[in-house]
């Protein structure tokens, strides 16, 4: 998906002579293999911290809103999800596509990096992600093991994990989900 | 009674006879001395039915006054019996049924005094009929009846004349907006 106003060309920027890797807006990165990078989510899956990871998320968030005119909440899906998508891939985290069931988006990343087993290492980084371009927080849970990911309140996080855990697809638990006050 | 007192009464019969007998006298002369003349034959028609008219007239007033008529004597017959009941001697004169004039100036017979309730016979109250006893009717079987309600016609009652549009979240914090606020059914 290209979307008009994002030039992946330039987004980093090498600078040999002084070894560092710099994003466009000026943040510093490293460049890191998935063999090193897993077992320090595996880390953090198994102590519950996924705060660095659903971080990176968060930049990666910014950088998709940097330039975005109007903001990401007041641009359309289509613009927002796009650029999303672009940096997404443009960091090596795989190809993002969102689907709308009903009232509920569904985020599925192809050819993730295996991280973890459930991809609740990419589900922190989309989480994050995500919440940085609406300002707000926003939870991925992993349905399935086929990186599929459901975007809901942090409140119900839980209650849909579970479900998933007990083996229901997307479908059945967006039955289960009804709009609040309904 | 004094012998003067029935002196005095009767001389005072003998007048109402001599006089009696005068005015039948004159009557009968006057009636014997006319000469007839022949009525014409429409004026004895017309008599004629002046009379019968007069007559059912007084028949009819007669019916209707003896219905209305109280049986009790008004005060002055009342005043006037006791005034000849003080007499020793009663003297009546049975010239046939009285006759009294009404209201109207018609002249009406009095009905005859019936008898004393005492005399009278008793009367046989007739029993009543005794009630024909109907038998029973058998109760008319029940036979169940369909209530019949009007069937709704084939067109719709309702009929939606606009949608609320599916709004489409038009941008992408609605979208969001909307991703969030749901919860799981109860």
């Amino acid at each position: 998906m290209a979307i008009a106003g994002f030039d992946p060309g330039g987004f980093f920027e090498f600078d040999l002579a002084r070894g560092a890797v710099r994003m466009r807006g000026g943040e510093r990165v490293l460049v890191l293999s998935d063999a090193v990078l897993a077992p320090l989510v595996m880390a953090a899956v198994q102590s519950g911290d996924l705060t660095a990871v659903r971080k990176l998320g968060k930049q990666l968030g910014e950088a998709a809103a940097a330039g975005l005119s109007p903001s990401a909440p007041s641009s359309t899906p289509e613009v927002v999800l796009g650029r999303a998508a672009d940096v997404l891939s443009l960091f090596g985290w795989g190809r993002l596509r969102v689907e709308r069931w009903g009232d509920a988006l569904v985020a599925r990343v192809s050819d993730p990096p295996a991280l973890d087993s459930d991809h609740l290492g990419v589900a922190a980084l989309l989480g994050g992600m995500f919440s940085a371009l609406v300002d707000r927080d926003v939870a991925c849970v992993p349905v399935g093991s086929d990186g599929t990911f459901l975007l809901v309140d942090p409140s119900i996080a839980q209650q849909i994990w579970k479900w998933s855990r007990a083996g229901d697809d997307v479908g059945a638990i967006v039955s289960r989900l009804a709009a609040e006050g309904a | 009674m004094t012998a003067a007192r029935v002196a005095k009464l009767e001389e005072l019969l003998g007048r109402v006879q001599k006089n009696r007998r005068a005015v039948a006298e004159v009557a009968l002369g006057g009636a014997a001395k006319m000469t007839p003349v022949p009525a014409p034959a429409a004026a004895r028609e017309a008599a004629a039915e002046k009379a019968e008219a007069e007559k059912a007239e007084a028949i009819d007033a007669a019916a209707v006054d003896a219905r209305v008529r109280a049986p009790r004597p008004t005060p002055m017959e009342m005043a006037l019996e006791t005034a000849e009941s003080s007499m020793d001697v009663e003297i009546t004169v049975d010239d046939g049924p009285e006759s009294t004039i009404d209201a109207d100036g018609e002249t009406l017979e009095d009905s005859i005094p019936t008898a004393p309730v005492e005399t009278r016979a008793p009367v046989v109250e007739e029993k009543p009929a005794p009630a024909r006893i109907v038998p029973p009717r058998e109760p008319e079987p029940v036979a169940p009846r369909a209530i019949e309600v009007a069937a709704p016609k084939a067109a719709a009652v309702a009929r939606v004349v606009s949608r609320a549009p599916a709004l489409e979240p038009a941008t992408f914090g609605e979208l969001i907006d909307r991703t969030l606020a749901l919860r799981p059914k109860r």
